[in-house]
This record gives C-alpha cells, sequence and structure tokens, in this order.
C-alpha cells in the first residue's frame, strides 16, 4: 500500500478586502504542484518544505525573505525556523541579517549544531560558515510586500507543512516580521512550540498576530489538542485558533497529520494558501 | 487547551473551576517554588559551607516569597522580587554570577507568564540590565509585544528607566575559570577579561569541576500562587557555560521555559534545547489537566505528568528538571541527582532540598 503524502503551504494571513491576490494565489498553486512532483518522486519532507519555503522567500510575494519589511532600526532582521517529526529535531534563526533564504539557515542550525533557536549576529556567522548564499546588494535587494494596516501587530508570514512517502513530517515557516516593528521584537515564527511544530502525529505552522500564538503556544497545541482530547486534525486547528481569538488575536494556521489529513483554517480575513490533499487534487486561494 | 479541559471538567464535576480549585486550597491560600537550577549534584560532592549557603538562600528566597504571599502580594510583584534576588545572587547562574559565553560576556535571558490572562513576557541575549526578570516583566506589560531580544531589549530597557549593570557587575571569577577551561576544550581563545572585572585569583579546582557539574545548566525559576488563585511563572538564566553565537536555551521561550495558565504554572531547567523540542513546560501542564480529568488528585496528576515528562526527556537524551503549581499543589521532578529547590504555602512547612532523596 502506498503512503498517504499532503503538503499545505500559506502566504499569510494578512489580507486586504479590496487587494487582488492573483498572482500570490497563482504563485501558490505553481509551488503545489511543483511540491506533488517532488512529493511522488519519494523526496523527504525537510527537503519538499526547504524547497517551497525557499520559493516563497525569494518571491518578493510575501512578507518573508525579500518581501521583508524594515525594522523601525531600518534594518532587515528576519526570522524562520523549522521541525521535523516524529524525530522532533529542530532548527531556528531569529533576527537574521544577510541571507537569501532564513529558512535554510534554520535548516542548518537544525542539522549541524546541538542549538535548537540562534539569534542575531551569531545566526549570521553560522550561516556563513555553512555558506548559505548571503545578499549581494542589501541595499537594493528587499522589496517590501507589505502592506500597512494601521494595526500595532501586523501579519505576514510564509509557511509550508508537508508528510512525506516516509511517513515524515515538516514544519517550517519563515517571517520579515511586521511592518515597522520594533528593533529586537521577536514574533512566534522562530519559537518552537508557537510557529512552528512538529511529531509523530502532526506538522503546524502559523502566521497571524505573532504575540497571541506566543501566549497561546499555538502550534504545539494543535498537537496537544489531538492527544489530550481526541480532536480530529481539523478540530484541533479550530481549537488553537478559537483560544487565540479568545485572547484577542487573529492570524491562521495549517497542518497535516501523520494519515495525510489536511486543515488550513483562519479567523482573520483569509489567509493565502494552497493544498496538496492525499489524492493529489490541489486546492488554492485566499478564503475557504 | 485548558480552557476546554475545563468545560470537560465543569460537565463531569458539574461545579465550577473556582470550586475546583478551593477543593484542596483550603489551606492552600497561597503557594511558592523556586528552583536554583538542576544538574549533577551529589552528596559529597559540596562542602558543608558551599551546601549550608545554597540552603539559606534558598531559605531567603523562600521567606521573602512566602511573607509577600501572605500578605496578598500580586503573584507577579512576588514572581518579580524573588527572582530578582536570586538574580543578584552570586551563587546562581542568573543575572550577577551568571555563566560567560565563549566571547567571554554574560549573556541574560529571561521569562515570566502570568496564568488568568496567559500574558507573557520574555527577553534574550540581554549584556547590560541588572534584572532580566524586571525587564520581561516590563515587555508583558509596556509593550505590544512577547520577546525582545538583544540590542533592542537593552533599548526598551532604557526607554523604561530598568536600572543598567556593566558586565564587571555580573563578573565572579569561578565562572570564568570555568569558561576558560571550557573554551580550552573546545579549542578556542580564551577571550579577555571584562573590562573593570578585578584581577585574576585562584579558584579552588574542586569548586571548578562542582560548578561544571551543577550548572552546565543552572537557572532560576519561581512558580507561585497568589491569594486571589493566580498563578504566575518566571525563570531566569544566563544559560550555559561557553555558548557560542547567540545561542538560545528554552528559559526565554514560553511553552518550553516557562508557562502559566488558569491552573498551572511551570519553570524548568535543563538542556534547553531538548525542553524547546518537547516543549516541556506547556505539555506537562496540558497532560497534568488532562489527568486531573481522569480522577487523580491535583497532586497525583502533576507528579505523574512531570515523572512522564522527564522519563521521555531522559529517553532522548534531555536532562534536568522542573518545578511546578498545580492548583497551588507543589511539585517537582527531575532526571538529575540534585537540583536546588524550595516551597512553602499556607499551613505547610517551608521545604528546601538539594538532593533528590530529600
Amino acid at each position: 500500500m502506498t503512503r498517504p503524502t499532503a503538503l499545505v503551504l500559506h502566504g499569510g494571513a494578512g489580507v486586504l478586502a479590496e487587494r487582488s491576490y492573483e498572482r500570490e494565489v497563482a504563485h501558490l498553486r505553481a509551488l503545489a504542484q511543483e511540491g506533488r512532483a517532488l512529493l511522488a518522486g519519494g523526496g523527504h519532507a525537510v527537503d519538499v518544505a526547504v524547497k517551497l519555503v525557499r520559493a516563497m522567500e525569494e518571491s518578493a510575494l510575501y512578507v518573508a525573505g525579500r518581501g521583508a519589511s524594515p525594522n523601525t532600526a531600518g534594518r532587515y532582521e528576519l526570522d524562520a525556523s523549522i521541525m521535523e517529526g516524529p524525530s522532533r529535531k529542530a532548527g531556528a534563526v531569529a533576527a537574521l541579517e544577510g541571507f537569501i533564504s532564513p529558512i535554510t539557515a534554520a535548516r542548518v542550525v537544525m542539522d549541524s549544531t546541538p542549538h535548537v533557536l540562534i539569534a542575531g549576529a551569531g545566526a549570521a556567522d553560522i550561516a556563513r560558515t555553512h555558506k548559505i548564499e548571503e545578499i549581494a546588494e542589501p541595499d537594493s535587494y528587499y522589496q517590501p510586500a507589505a502592506v500597512p494596516d494601521g494595526r500595532e501587530i501586523a501579519t505576514g508570514t510564509v509557511g509550508c507543512v508537508v508528510l512525506d512517502s516516509d511517513g515524515i513530517l515538516c514544519g517550517a515557516t519563515s517571517t520579515g516580521g511586521t511592518l515597522r516593528k520594533r528593533w529586537g521584537r521577536v514574533g512566534d515564527t522562530p519559537i518552537i512550540g508557537s510557529g512552528t511544530w512538529a511529531d509523530a502525529r502532526v506538522a503546524v505552522s502559523c502566521t497571524g498576530q505573532g504575540e497571541y500564538f506566543m501566549r497561546a503556544n499555538a502550534a504545539a497545541d494543535v498537537s496537544a489538542r489531538m492527544r489530550y482530547l481526541g480532536s480530529s486534525l481539523d478540530e484541533a486547528v479550530k481549537g488553537a485558533l478559537d483560544d487565540i481569538a479568545e485572547l484577542g488575536g487573529d492570524g491562521g494556521i495549517i497542518a497535516v497529520d501523520s494519515k495525510g489529513h489536511v486543515s488550513a483554517q483562519y479567523n482573520s480575513q483569509g489567509m493565502k494558501h494552497a493544498i496538496v490533499h492525499a489524492d493529489g487534487h490541489i486546492e488554492a486561494g485566499m478564503q475557504r | 487547551m485548558i480552557r476546554v479541559l475545563t468545560a470537560f471538567v465543569f460537565l463531569a464535576l458539574a461545579a465550577p473551576a473556582a470550586d475546583a480549585r478551593n477543593e484542596s486550597a483550603g489551606e492552600l491560600e497561597w503557594s511558592i517554588i523556586i528552583h536554583g537550577g538542576a544538574g549533577v549534584i551529589e552528596r559529597g560532592a559540596m562542602d558543608a559551607e558551599t551546601e549550608a549557603a545554597y540552603r539559606s538562600a534558598l531559605q531567603a528566597a523562600l521567606e521573602l516569597g512566602g511573607a509577600m504571599l501572605s500578605g496578598g502580594a500580586d503573584g507577579t510583584e512576588v514572581v518579580e522580587a524573588v527572582i530578582r534576588v536570586l538574580e543578584d545572587d552570586p551563587m546562581f547562574n542568573a543575572g550577577r554570577g551568571a555563566v560567560f559565553t565563549a566571547d567571554g560576556r554574560v549573556e541574560l535571558d529571561a521569562s515570566i507568564m502570568v496564568g488568568d490572562t496567559r500574558a507573557a513576557g520574555a527577553v534574550a541575549g540581554v549584556t547590560g540590565v541588572r534584572h532580566p526578570i524586571s525587564l520581561a516583566r516590563a515587555v508583558m506589560e509596556h509593550s505590544p509585544h512577547v520577546m525582545l531580544v538583544g540590542d533592542g531589549a537593552e533599548g526598551f530597557a532604557a526607554e523604561r528607566g530598568l536600572e543598567t549593570a556593566d558586565q564587571a557587575f555580573f563578573f565572579t571569577e569561578r565562572r570564568w575559570q570555568a569558561m576558560e577551561r571550557q573554551v580550552q576544550r573546545m579549542g578556542l581563545p580564551v577571550p579577555p577579561r571584562p573590562e573593570g572585572a578585578p584581577a585574576p585569583e585562584p579558584v579552588r579546582e574542586g569548586a571548578l569541576d562542582l560548578m561544571e557539574r551543577e550548572h552546565r545548566f543552572g537557572t532560576v525559576g519561581v512558580v507561585v500562587m497568589d491569594t486571589s488563585g493566580v498563578t504566575v511563572a518566571g525563570t531566569s538564566t544566563g544559560g550555559t557555560t561557553a555558548k557560542r553565537w547567540g545561542r538560545v536555551g528554552d528559559t526565554p521561550i514560553i511553552g518550553a521555559g516557562t508557562w502559566a495558565d488558569d491552573r498551572c504554572g511551570l519553570s524548568a531547567t535543563g538542556t534547553g534545547e531538548y525542553f524547546i523540542r518537547f516543549n516541556v513546560a506547556a505539555a506537562i501542564c496540558h497532560e497534568a489537566n488532562r489527568l486531573m480529568f481522569e480522577q487523580h488528585s491535583f497532586e497525583e496528576a502533576a507528579q505523574i505528568a512531570a515523572d512522564r515528562m522527564m522519563e521521555t526527556l531522559e529517553a532522548d537524551g534531555g536532562d534536568g528538571g522542573i518545578v511546578m503549581l498545580f492548583v497551588g499543589q507543589p511539585v517537582w521532578a527531575m532526571n538529575t541527582p540534585g537540583m536546588y529547590r524550595a516551597s512553602w504555602g499556607e499551613g505547610r512547612e517551608p521545604y528546601v532540598a538539594i538532593y533528590d532523596d530529600e
């Protein structure tokens, strides 16, 4: 029997009603097709997740990688994290400056250091040591994708969750943070358990008002609800989002479980997303 | 998740959560539990004088917290006040007396969380603030954020007028020499002593050995339940000796090193990377809630949940310990030979211990 594979991508839960997101949705759909082909060819969940997130980072279509926003000090400080299940290997970088693909740096932390989270200049040192691609012309590289929405805690992230044919799960998340974010602010994206999670049960990636996701321990909460409440994947994701709403926040969560069920939900206006279901069917859009 | 479980408990017991709390809180109107780090702390490894000094520091911290709580102080105030004392005490790996990075600097992490609102604040990589726990609290109460790191955190501390300290303030000779020993072992150059640090002096070899074993993951943490029934948890640390590259451990990670919710609060100390990957603090609280629903007493539920996590960690190669309050009931667990710890509460005798058989 062939084991199921599935994946979900998100391009952020920050959506403005008056704007068209045709380009983003078309891009996500194309990435979903690419991901489906990689998985059909036996691709490893971590390789697939990193490849797709990197494509989103390089596209400048989302608030991550090239589309990131400068912080209040005028600097581009990027965050990313990755986790693999069932092994629970994890890596994350916070406030990384100068590199094309923060998710690739997070993977290096996971694979090549004894640590999980590295912040600031040290993250750049590790990325450089491992020859992660640097940005040649930082002054002209960034093309901020974020549109100010007037809120103090804004949203903008990309993420990917994958189940591969060997039953390996991976969650990966990358962000350029919030528009005009305070210098040194770290949101949920590089926090294992908040913005990203993967274990034997499920892989999760979150996007939204990061502070609420941290206080709700949102990504790990999806797994906890499945484990302790016996929730289905959809129920668990909804429960985690309801908890965030109760704290006063909004955003979205994508998840895939070990059986190939997928979930993509949000309590914001919408979430740019694409899904490859276990039967190969692809779905992409702003709203579900 | 806690609220959903609470809903189940409502149905199961047909009683509001407040009653569930008071059921045992008759004699537990306030409660406090403290840790000062876990590690290979074994009988005979420490001289009597040093051991007595640790016990008396824990006792003093306990008395401060207990006096505040019995006087009706707010839980957040108490957690901050007690951790400030431990941060200032050079015996513990937090604030003054923290370990050094491979670059010869002190880089401090801290976090705090309030259970009823789940408000939280955290800082990482702080080098010039005397009390990182106070900065974590300021992030929680005076910024829209949960976590600030590095220079940005220092800038916020300056805006809030928090007390600064230079690197010489945090300096202790034995921590410096422990770092020197470690970087040499790692084949790295020994960094220059911080400006303003005292001239080198001899440190007893045995003291260095002891420190290496006990402070591979030293941390301080406090969990309290105040007289209004709110649980608050906080943790503060200097991290690991000779850490590199801006490594961040579990201490400032909400859900890993610190967690507080409606009825549970927890502070962890250990090999931080494992504690992050197992989401230790929140996971133990979630499991305790579930076990409570399975007819266990509060104390049993918390103890089973904590012990299970320690076993899981050990199987994966992680070690350390936790202290927690579950509906005010103090519980500790560790998979190391020792953990500096203390607890007290209304109607209970103060408890101060180091070794696992106490």
